[in-house]
């Protein structure tokens, strides 16, 4: 499957995706607040551009690879040497998952960095820290599509430590506000404690895949790991494939270590559309279909994985439901998602999570910049309860923002009702409890999403205090333009025109998943060798229509439901909150998450770190204070004989010599 | 007990005098003063060796131990000269700037 | 030296030493002093002198008393609270060691102790102390520094070396004495009384008789076997004299002179015409050409 260097061809632009970016972020790191100042968003444009035509190119070059020959690992070189005979690479692995992550990846970047020029600046004039944004935005890139393209498990590993990094310094990027320096501080710990999960897995695959190893292999390339998955017990399976997922749990942010989403939205818009919804949460669904070997090979695991899916999805939906900060229900929903493509996995359909991965990109994308394009005209505010009515102050704003939610709410004939549905349909197979809990957060998601949109923009207008609200500039707009598009259109690459099929002509399973089917093929196999499922994994769902349909009127249904209690009559919210003031005080904080793990795990760690410190203060430095202490007081001891006299001198000098005779007298 | 044992002592014992008026007064010329006194001793017990090896060799070694202590007092009498002047006083108290 | 006679020693030169303690200035009531002073050393050293000069030999009165007032002279130098008194003292401690010289038939070193010694050094000694301190007594002449420290280190070393010089291994000292005798070519038994001999001689003869003088032989001596070292020690008081010369010119820096001493010397300057007695080693003095 590795292909010699002139059969590479065009996908000799593999190793400039990471590097264009990387380039970029290094020239406006150097040259940014000198000489480019408020060009620096050109050098990101073009390094991230760079970065999508060569993806484009690449994907061109991997539809070119036949089915048999799937997989092209690019070695660029000889990375570390630890022992003799034991190496890691710099490789690329280039097959249809990667070409499809990095198109996903490398596209909304672009356009949130053309978005972000305009939403980084106040009347025109860059923020404080421009050059720097865009610096970590390019080194995000890098660092996105170095964990993409990984061949091995190191290199992947690196790619998560810097995706982390990157989240961390733009979490925290209005670092003198304390609730972003302390968001950033919370997102990189927690995320640390999966990425210890994550090293533990990788230390585990070494260990135990290193005694198959043939001579001229290294132990952690994709390759050598996913054709040993056989040689390994199935306990030795589970135990890294859960190991694996506790990192992504961590990435992406399921129970219980989602805590650190809602508050990574310190950032700036762009940051969160791009960083928190499209790509780097998502590492961790691609990771697990990418180790899709080890996870089928247990089934333990992936009902773990399936679980907390379906339970993330549906915990994550009822906190958005007493939410009132629009980017805080869009961070909920993220978790939600995530959790529903989780479950995708987790039920043996990998390739649906990834095109439902694929078309939340654009549209969680669209709602976050859209939520940015608000917050820009209302000064800073993101509070539905301090405006309303926005429609006629924003059209643009609110036309994309209104279709990115029907996609969200899996509104038909939107994207995400096609990969929502097939995930639904695939959790029905797995088990129906998990269908349940699908459908059910499903017509939350609904109706969450547009209680939002009707109370930001129906209603009577009304803005805050001294806000000169306005439409966004070009810059912004655009982006929100082509990302609808792309939230209505992208869902049409993963069905196929059939007829006879839902609404007379659409079949489910397109071209998208045909692409994939070769990296999936895993799951496959174990779908078709469970009992749960009696048809053919590309087959037409036979029954399965009446599953379309029944999610279809669930979205409506949400829909509806949202639009009478926010659109139409207000004060029946207000009354459900006096009603209940308990549940809805719960849901509104969160289910007092935060505050438990701040009791059980925060402040005995931080009374340890204090205990600590004092031993330190105390044993350490008191035992430096003792040592040193002593040839102090010696030497004071010794200053007394110098008391400057000449004489007494004298003295010590004829007690020396009364030494020196009395040892002559009695010895010599 | 011999002669020779005789002068040995004597001179032991003005050498240790001199020692002793060099180590505990405060007056700078009487220190040298000591000095001088040990010079005696040591004449002595020259002498006293000279006697018991019946050769001049003694006697000789001290002529040129008078030299030597002429010298000595002329140089240590002008250090004292100057020691003086920078102080005004001839305490040895005075010089204690090497204390601690 | 039998070990009754050495601990003997030793506790007569205990009693020295606390005289001697005793005797140092110190702030304490004069009239107990002196008593205890006096009283002391003189018994202690008259006893203990006195009853080890036992192998009698001619002339043991004279040394006797040459020896005890070479100590009481060096007691008194050491002790005495005026400057002046000491120096004389020291002249006393010259004549009674020279005397003894005499006793050892070297009359010229005794001669030259007492011109060099007594007509020369200690003449300096008593200008340099008339000139620099006009008054009897000062202050730092009226307490010792650390008398008891200088006393116990100054005996016990006399006392460690005198043990070391009179040692009571008899082996080791006729070892020595072998040694030397070989070397001088005479008998060891007969040192002593040959020593003795030669003192008495010295005491009987009149001078001037056929075996050649002290002087005579101490010049032959030094002009045949040390010629060299009396061109050397020429050559040093040379050196030294010059270096006295260097060291104590009268110079002065104008840096170091304060504001206040540069008007005296420019008041001194106007007011006094040149010749009158200026103050010599006041602190500041003006500055020779």
């Amino acid at each position: 499957m590795t292909l010699s260097f002139s059969e590479f061809g065009l996908l000799q632009v593999a190793p400039l995706i990471p590097l264009l970016p990387l380039i970029a972020a290094a020239v406006i790191g150097v040259f940014g607040t000198r000489v480019l100042k408020s060009a620096s968003h050109w050098v990101a444009i073009v390094g991230v551009g760079g970065a999508l035509v060569c993806s484009a190119v690449l994907f061109h070059a991997v539809r070119q690879l036949s089915p048999e020959q799937y997989t092209a690992i690019y070695r660029l070189y000889s990375w570390i040497s630890p022992l003799p005979g034991v190496w890691f690479d710099v490789n690329f692995r280039i097959d249809p998952l990667t070409g499809v992550m990095l198109l996903t990846v490398c596209g909304v970047a672009l356009l949130v960095t053309i978005y972000s020029r305009d939403y980084m600046r106040e009347h025109g004039h860059p923020e404080r820290g421009y050059e720097r944004y865009f610096a970590f935005i390019a080194l995000f890139v890098f660092s996105m599509c170095t964990l993409v393209l990984a061949g091995n498990f190191l290199l992947l590993f690196l790619g998560w430590e810097l995706v982390g990094l990157c989240s961390y310094l733009l979490i925290g990027f209005y670092y003198g506000k304390p609730a972003a320096a302390a968001a950033a501080k919370k997102a990189f710990i927690v995320n640390r404690i999966g990425d210890f999960g994550f090293s533990l897995g990788v230390l585990a695959i070494y260990y135990w895949v290193s005694p198959f190893v043939q001579p001229g292999q290294s132990a952690l390339d994709y390759t050598v790991v996913f054709a040993n998955v056989s040689n390994l017990t199935q306990g030795q399976c589970t135990t890294i494939a859960l190991l694996l997922f506790a990192g992504a749990v961590g990435k992406s942010a399921q129970i219980p270590l989602y805590v650190w989403l809602p508050d990574a939205m310190e950032g700036p818009s762009p940051v969160s559309a791009l960083i928190h919804a499209a790509t780097m949460v998502t590492a961790g669904v691609y990771m697990v279909v990418r180790c899709g070997a080890i996870f089928v090979a247990s089934p333990l695991a992936m009902s773990v994985v399936a679980a907390i899916g379906a339970v993330t999805a549906l915990f994550a939906a009822t906190i958005a439901l007493a939410q009132y900060d629009m980017k805080r229900i869009l961070a909920y929903s993220t978790i939600s998602q995530l959790g529903y493509m989780f479950l995708g996995v987790g039920a043996l359909a990998a390739d649906s999570a990834v095109f439902h991965l694929f078309t939340h990109a654009f549209f969680k994308a669209l709602l976050f910049l859209g939520a940015g394009s608000v917050m820009h005209a209302m000064g800073g505010i993101i509070d539905v309860r301090r405006f309303s009515g926005l429609r006629r102050i924003l059209p643009w704003t609110c036309a994309t923002f209104v279709i990115g939610a029907l996609a969200l709410a899996g509104f038909p004939f939107f994207s995400g009702f096609f990969s929502k549905d097939e995930i639904i349909h695939a959790a029905f197979e797995r088990h129906a409890l998990f269908g349940v809990l699908a459908m059910v957060t499903a017509l939350l998601t609904a109706f969450y999403t547009f209680r939002m949109v009707f109370l930001a923009f129906w209603g009577e207008q009304r803005v805050p205090e001294g806000v000169h609200a306005h439409e966004s500039g070009p810059w912004m707009l655009v982006p929100l333009v082509l990302l609808a598009v792309g939230a209505i259109g992208a869902g049409y690459v993963g069905v196929s025109l059939h007829a006879g099929g839902f609404a007379g002509f659409i079949e489910p399973h397109g071209v998208f998943h045909e692409f994939l089917a070769p990296v999936t093929a895993p799951f496959h196999a174990a779908v078709s060798s469970s009992v749960h499922s009696e048809v053919a994994p590309t087959a037409e769902h036979a029954g399965g229509h009446t599953l379309m349909y029944v999610s279809a009127v669930i979205s409506i249904v949400g829909i509806a439901f949202a639009w009478w209690m926010y659109a139409r009559r207000r004060d029946v919210a207000a009354r459900v909150a006096e009603n209940w003031p308990e549940v809805h005080s719960l849901i509104h904080n969160k289910y007092y998450i935060d505050e438990f793990n701040d009791v059980t795990v925060v402040q005995p760690l931080w009374r340890t770190g204090l205990a600590a410190f004092g031993a330190d203060r105390i044993a350490v430095d008191g035992m430096l204070a003792l040592i040193t202490a002593v040839p102090r007081g010696l030497g004071g001891l010794f200053r007394t004989l110098q008391d400057g006299m000449m004489q007494s001198y004298g003295v010590t000098m004829t007690a020396s010599l009364l030494l020196i005779v009395l040892i002559v007298l009695l010895v010599g | 007990m011999s002669i020779v044992n005789a002068y040995i002592l004597v001179g032991a014992i003005l050498f240790a005098i001199g020692l002793v008026g060099f180590l505990s007064r405060r007056n700078l010329i009487l220190m040298f003063l000591s000095t001088e006194i040990m010079f005696q001793g040591v004449i002595l017990n020259l002498v006293g060796f000279g006697i018991r090896h019946l050769d001049l060799k003694g006697q000789t070694f001290a002529l040129f131990l008078i030299v030597i202590a002429a010298v000595e007092a002329g140089l240590a009498l002008g250090l004292v000269v100057l020691l003086f002047r920078r102080q005004g006083t001839l305490d040895a108290e005075d010089w204690q700037r090497m204390k601690g | 030296m039998t070990a009754a006679a050495l601990y003997g020693l030793y506790i007569v030169l205990a009693v020295l030493a606390g005289g001697v303690y005793l005797a140092l200035p110190a702030e304490r009531p004069l009239v107990r002093r002196v008593w205890q002073a006096g009283l002391i050393v003189g018994a202690a050293g008259l006893v203990g002198l006195a009853w080890w000069i036992g192998a009698g030999f001619e002339g043991r009165v004279f040394f006797v008393m040459f020896a005890l007032l070479a100590i009481a002279g060096a007691v008194g130098v050491v002790t005495h609270r005026r400057p002046v008194y000491s120096a004389v003292f020291l002249v006393l401690v010259v004549l009674a060691v020279s005397g003894l010289c005499i006793l050892a038939a070297a009359e010229f070193l005794a001669a030259a102790l007492v011109i060099v010694y007594g007509g020369a050094i200690l003449v300096t000694y008593i200008f340099v102390i008339m000139l620099a301190q006009q008054g009897g007594e000062a202050s730092y002449d009226r307490r010792s520094h650390e008398p008891l420290a200088a006393v116990i280190m100054g005996f016990a070393l006399m006392a460690a070396t005198t043990q070391a010089m009179v040692a009571t291994d008899p082996i080791a000292l006729h070892a020595i004495e072998a040694r030397h005798v070989a070397l001088a070519g005479a008998d060891a038994e007969d040192a002593d009384a040959r020593a003795a001999e030669s003192v008495a001689d010295t005491a009987a003869s009149p001078s001037g008789t056929a075996e050649p003088g002290n002087v005579r032989k101490v010049g032959a001596v030094l002009a045949r076997d040390y010629m060299i070292a009396v061109q050397v020690a020429g050559l040093l008081m040379l050196v030294a004299m010059v270096g006295a010369i260097a060291i104590a010119r009268k110079k002065i820096d104008p840096e170091d002179l304060t504001e206040h001493e540069v008007a005296q010397l420019e008041a001194a300057a106007k007011a006094e015409p040149p010749g009158r007695f200026v103050e010599p080693f006041a602190r500041v003095t003006r500055e020779h050409r």
